[in-house]
This record gives C-alpha cells, structure tokens and sequence, in this order.
C-alpha cells in the first residue's frame, strides 16, 4: 500500500517556497521610501536649535547694578513726601466742600431780604471768599464745633493711612488676569 | 542667601531692608528678562520690575509658603506685565493688529535688541501668539520652566499648558518656516 504524500512536513522543502508576492519594482523603490520616512521622522524643528533660545535683548550698561537701589527709593521714600501728600489733597477736598456748604449758608442767612439763596453758584460763593479774603479755616472757626469736624476728618485721614502703611492687608496677592 | 533665611530675615523690622536687598539682587535678572520678553521695550520692562519688587515687599510679610518663593514672585512678575500689556492697550486704545505691529517696529529698530535674522524672525512670529500662549512659551522654551511651575504660576492644570505650548510651537514653526 502507497504511503500517502505528508503535506504537513515540516521538512518537505516545499513548505519554505514563498507564497507572497510584491507588487512590480517594489524592492527597486523601498529604499527611497526608508529614507524619506527616515527624513519625515527626525526632521528637526528650528524651534530645536539653541541659537534660538540665545536671548537678543540688553540692557544699558549698568542697569542691574542700579536697579536695587532704584526700587529701594521707591520702597522706602522720604517720610515726609510719604505722609503729606496723602493728607493734603483729601484734606483739601473735604476743606473744599466744607466751604462751599458753610458760605452757602452765610451767604444764604445775610442776604438782602432776609430769604436764604442757596442757588447761588459755586463761581459766585468762590469769587466771594477771595474777595474777602476768607479762608476754609476762618470759616470753620466761625461756626460752632468747627474745629472739632476739621480734626476729625484728619484724624480719619491720618488712621486709613495708618493702616494701610502698618498692616498690610493683602495678605495674599491677587492674581487677577491668569484664567482659563 | 537661602530664599528661608531671606524670609526669616524680611519677618525681623532690624533685618527686613538688607533681606529685601538680598531678595532683589537674587532674582532680578530672572524676573527681568521675564517682563521684558513680554513688554519687549527696555523703559516698560523697567517700569514693571519695579513695581513688581514693590509689591512683593508690602506682600511677602503675607506670603505663606505654600509655593516655592521663586514661584510666587513669577506669578507676581506674570501678573503685572499682563496688567501693564492690557493697560497700554487700553490708554493707546489700539487693535491687536496695530499694536503687534508697533512691537515689531521696536524689534527692528531698538538699540537695546540685536539678534541675526532667524532670531529677530522668532520674536516677531512671538508677537503673532495671545498674549497668555506667549506667555507659556517663554516660561517653557527660554525658561526652562516646568509644566508644574508653570502651572503653580498660571494656576493652569498642566493638561491645559501642554495642549497651549503645543498650539504655539506648531504656529511658530510654520511662520519660521515660511519665507
């Protein structure tokens, strides 16, 4: 009885015959496709080179050995132009507007016949304090507890920038413009 | 001086002019070339730095060291230049377009900037970023700075920041790229 062909051996040189095929002139161009994925993949960026990161700004000669004690002026003034000028405008302000109420009411109560005219305009109650020569401290010495309204709006204007000078009430910064 | 010590020394009245003195000496540069890379002009760079170092003096008596001190007056210095950028904007009362362009004129013909060709390319493609995506490339790519810096400094997840440095490397290789 014939032994039946094993189709399954192994050993059969048969079985390491190559059943694939490739398309024409595959292998002629395979080589040029490697190279040019080859240069796809390690194509540098130019953002890659150093001389990029090299920094083009400057600064005029000297600027960091100044800048310490530019920023120390600025951190710790003279007291004096600290504090005055602080007081002096609000001080003036409130003055300002004191005056203008308490010349209304002057005016107002010696007027020709006897009426108040509060509609007087702030040109005209100004024009009259400089005519007269009266200042916002006369005015509060005229009137009774004056002086002790005056010192009170020092004494509040002193304490705010007492506290905003001493306390530091930041206690954290605020980071205001970062969101996303 | 060790940024603790600095710290420690700020916290004494006796000591707190000298520390203060160590601390702007030790990060001046640094916070410098920070702002100036955003302002881009010398004179606003100026400008902001100081009013940076001021206002870490009236708040490091308030700092709780819950960042790295390096951190914390990055955040303080990105802060102002951002405030700095949106106020001159405001007070020119000029379109991005127009203000890029004005930037772009200092880069070509300041005194205090000099680079070759392919260097002054890139700060001009810079320009062309918003100003926050700017902001992540200069602290990633001349920084050196990592993505949890930038993050504890942008308060941004890191997710977010690689996704913008990625966006902003992509349209400054293109516009580096382009003739």
């Amino acid at each position: 009885m014939a032994e039946k062909p094993r189709h399954n051996d192994l050993g059969n040189d048969k079985m390491k015959q190559n059943i694939f095929e490739v398309p024409e002139g595959y292998f002629e161009h395979l080589h040029d496709k490697i190279m040019s994925k080859v240069d796809s993949n390690t194509k540098t960026s130019p953002l890659d080179s150093d001389h990029l990161k090299e920094n083009v700004f400057t600064v005029p000669e000297g600027y960091f050995e100044s800048l310490p004690h530019a920023i120390a002026e600025r951190v710790n003034p003279n007291p004096e132009t600290k504090v005055i000028p602080l007081f002096q405008r609000s001080w003036v302000r409130y003055a300002a507007a004191a005056v203008i109420l308490l010349t209304v009411f002057v005016l107002g109560i010696k007027s020709d016949d006897g009426t108040v005219t509060p509609e007087l305009s702030d040109e005209a109650i100004i024009a009259y304090l400089v005519d007269e020569e009266i200042s916002g401290l006369d005015i509060f010495a005229s009137v009774d507890d004056g002086m002790t309204v005056l010192q009170d709006f020092i004494d509040d204007e002193l304490g705010s920038f007492g506290i905003t000078e001493f306390e530091n009430p930041e206690l954290e910064y605020d980071f205001e413009y970062i969101e996303y | 001086m060790e940024d603790k010590d600095i710290l420690i020394q700020f916290g004494n009245e006796q000591s707190r002019g000298s520390a203060f003195s160590a601390l702007v000496k030790k990060y001046q540069e640094r916070i410098y070339w920070h702002v100036r890379r955003m302002v881009i002009d010398h004179d606003d760079a100026d400008d902001v730095v100081q009013e940076v170092f001021i206002k870490i003096y009236k708040n490091l008596g308030g700092f709780r060291e819950a960042s790295q001190l390096f951190t914390w007056i990055y955040r303080i210095a990105t802060n102002e230049s951002l405030t700095f950028l949106k106020k001159k904007q405001r007070q020119y009362a000029m379109p991005i377009d127009e203000a890029e362009h004005e930037l772009g004129h200092q880069i070509d013909y300041s005194s205090t900037i000099s680079g070759d060709e392919i260097q002054m390319k890139l700060q001009k493609a810079l320009l062309t970023l918003p100003e926050k995506q700017k902001l992540v490339f200069n602290m990633k790519y001349f920084d050196d700075l990592k993505y949890d810096e930038i993050s504890v400094i942008t308060g941004t997840s890191v997710g977010a920041l690689k996704a913008s440095y990625h966006l902003a490397v992509k349209k400054i290789e293109n516009l580096l790229q382009r003739d």
